[in-house]
């Protein structure tokens, strides 16, 4: 599903990833752990399309095809979706009338043809259960002074209701009491399947309690460190970020 | 525009006139001279600093005459809004027959009202185009709700032009006078079929008794090829309420000039707009509001688009004066440039002589986010799509003021044919 072979690259002067290596099959988890600072969003922002950071080696191929030309809605159609750590406040642009037009771009990407109302609302109402929030939270604009914890559901809101292939979840767990971990966890679960995949990016292993990684990768100051089962992230828990930095 | 030209035209103005009573032409005498004595601003001026009048200066404009009134009923359908009642006004001349009138309002020509009430015209203003409107007044309502009624229905009047190829300068006035208790919605709408390069100069005096209300809203759609001016004067009496939204897409040179002053206790107002500005057009908006009394709210919140070499000016000013308590201002300013030749000028100032007060002010002016951008991309939303989401969101962020919904749904339909 995804390969990353060797990918560096630099904000400005500063190199930021040095070199990473990242294989990712169908139905797959794998987990990304790190620090703070140590490059875990440049990481998925790239996959998504986003240009802050520059390549300066390495490719990132999905599906077979090189991703480098690809602008965010060309990836976002081939079924990559990454819920951000920080999502945005888009004042004035509404949940319901913003997730109809993504909706409908990529259905209409796919050759078929606009979901009528009805079928919208029937099909959101369900994922809105799902990820435990009311339907008057489809009519506030994008991020607008939601909390901590509606910003995190509304992102896996969106990836229930947009279907990716690949799912990136950006520290979708910080900031998050038990019962909203549960809840997210839950629609991961719901969602997980044979051909979809998931990067889990995570500073806690906490979620990870929840929802069970194929592969665990650390990574420290743009590097992998180190990779293995999802021992490796008890290992971490129990040990700390010092345990690896020390080897 | 040539004074002299000016001159001849106000000549011939008062000869087509001769009608009218002594009072009256005197007033539009006095007026002229006051006119004269200013001329046009020009950028040295305080107020004018970033308005550049050549564009009108440089062209003349000749009053319009019984020759303008339209031979064939103009297609009202276009500006069709549900649940209101409109007087239609084409060319400057008031059209009986498309019109529908509320009960409740007592509504007369403005020349008739002067002349029973003719103190109720102020001379005095520093403004140019405010005397240089009542020299030539000519078109124009005064529109009275009575004492205790509320009009449900919002009254529209709709300043339609048609087939007018050359330059013709329009001057009407508008007179509201809310009585005790009173409350009423009022649209005023200027739009049509414009090809000349037309010169609106137009002046309203709003009264507010005490504990009336009056909701006033603006639409300026003119193909962007005409000048608007506007000098609203609103003098608010105890507990009343008034709120004031502009609705305007590109004018060659559009300036609004809104006082408003608090004089009675508890009075409140809500002065909002939206700016849409394209091409190489030009758009300022003075707002202008005195706390003279206590407890008194106001709030100005102006929001513009700007695209091409377009260029606006955003200046607001309240003061809360000396000796009033517990008074509230706030101010906002938020600006959207959408290209890199795009320039606004905002400045928002509060100047506060009292201690008892809460203020609040800010003011903002760039391009679209990026961060948003890629948020809305990295949702399958290509780049132009996102763009006008955006776009349109931060227009919606000042629209949804419009309280009545068969108004907000004609300025949202307004605004998507804007955008695209
Ligand atoms: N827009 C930016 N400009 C400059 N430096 C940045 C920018 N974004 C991130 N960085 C730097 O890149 C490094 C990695 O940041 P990030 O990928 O956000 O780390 P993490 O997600 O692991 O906390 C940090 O040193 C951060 O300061
Ligand atoms: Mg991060």
């Amino acid at each position: 599903m995804l390969k990353i072979k060797n990918l560096k690259s630099s904000i400005g002067e500063k190199e930021i990833l040095k070199g990473i290596n990242l294989n990712v099959k169908p139905g797959e988890i794998h987990a990304v752990m790190g620090r703070n600072g140590s490059g875990k969003s440049t990481l998925a922002n790239m996959i998504a399309g986003k240009e802050t950071a520059r390549i300066t080696a390495g490719s990132i191929v999905y599906k077979g095809e090189d991703l480098n030309e690809k602008t965010p809605e060309e990836r976002a159609m081939d079924g990559i979706f990454l819920s951000f750590q920080y999502p945005v406040a888009i004042p004035g642009v509404n949940i319901t009338y913003f997730l109809k037009e993504a909706l409908n771009a990529k259905r209409r990407y796919f050759g078929k043809n606009e979901l009528d109302a009805a079928t919208f609302l029937k099909r959101i109402k369900e994922k809105l259960e799902l990820v435990d929030l009311d339907v008057s939270f489809i009519k506030r604009s994008l991020n607008e002074g939601f909390s901590g914890g509606e910003k995190k559901r509304n992102e896996i809101l969106q990836m229930l209701m947009l279907e990716p292939d690949l799912a990136i979840l950006d520290e979708t767990d910080s900031g998050l009491d038990i019962d909203a971990l549960k809840t997210i966890a839950q629609g991961i679960q719901k969602y997980k399947s044979p051909q979809r995949s998931f990067i889990i990016i995570t500073h806690y292993p906490r979620l990870l309690n929840y929802v069970k990684p194929d592969m665990v990768h650390i990574l420290i100051e743009g590097k992998i460190v180190k990779s293995g089962g999802p021992e490796l992230a008890i290992m971490l828990e129990e040990k700390g970020y010092t345990w690896i930095e020390k080897k | 525009m040539s004074l002299d030209f000016l001159k001849e035209e106000f000549f011939r103005l008062l000869e087509r006139r001769n009608f009218e009573p002594d009072t009256l032409t005197q007033l539009r005498k006095q007026s002229f001279n006051q006119f004269l004595e200013k001329g046009f601003p020009t950028q040295k001026w305080e107020n004018w600093r970033f308005t550049n009048l050549n564009r009108l200066k440089s062209k003349t404009f000749r009053t319009a005459g019984p020759e303008d009134i339209p031979d064939d009923i103009p297609d009202l359908e276009k500006y069709k809004i549900s649940g209101i009642n409109t007087i239609v006004i084409v060319n400057g001349y008031f059209q009986n027959k498309l019109s529908s009138f509320p009960e409740g309002i007592i509504i007369e020509p403005l020349l008739d009202y002067i002349n029973s009430n003719p103190e109720k015209i102020d001379n005095e203003s520093p403004n140019p185009f405010y005397n240089l409107n009542i020299s030539f007044m000519d078109s124009g309502i005064a529109i009275t709700i009575k004492k205790n009624t509320v009009i449900n229905k919002p009254l529209r009047f709709i300043y339609l032009f048609t087939s007018l190829q050359d330059n013709v300068m329009f001057s009407p006035q508008i007179h509201i006078i809310c009585e005790e208790n009173s409350s009423a919605q009022i649209l005023e709408q200027i739009t049509g079929n414009i090809k000349g390069t037309s010169f609106f100069n137009l002046v309203g005096t709003l009264t507010l008794s005490p504990n009336s209300s009056l909701d006033y809203s603006r639409i300026i759609q003119d193909n962007g090829v005409s000048n608007q001016f506007a000098d609203f004067n609103v003098l608010q009496e105890k507990d009343s309420r008034f709120s004031f939204f502009q609705y305007s897409e590109a004018s060659k040179i559009s300036r609004l000039d809104l006082n408003c002053d608090l004089r009675g206790e508890g009075s409140e107002c809500d002065l909002m707009g939206l700016s849409l500005s394209d091409r190489s057009n030009h758009s300022d908006n003075h707002i202008w509001i005195n706390h003279h009394a206590s407890h008194c709210r106001s709030n100005q919140f102006f929001k513009s688009i700007l695209k091409n070499e377009s260029s606006g000016v955003f200046n607001g000013r309240t003061i809360v004066h000396k000796e009033t308590q517990k008074s509230d201002a706030k101010q906002s300013n938020k600006n959207l440039l959408l290209s890199k030749k795009a320039v606004m000028n905002s400045n928002p100032q509060l100047e506060i002589r009292t201690e008892d007060v809460k203020c609040t002010h800010s003011s903002t002016t760039g391009e679209l986010d990026d961060d948003a951008l890629f948020y809305m991309r990295s949702r399958g939303l290509d780049l132009p799509r996102s763009q006008a989401l955006m776009v349109r969101g931060f227009a919606l962020e000042e629209l949804k003021y419009v309280r009545n919904k068969n108004i907000y749904d004609y300025l949202l339909a307004s605004l998507e044919s804007w955008l695209k």
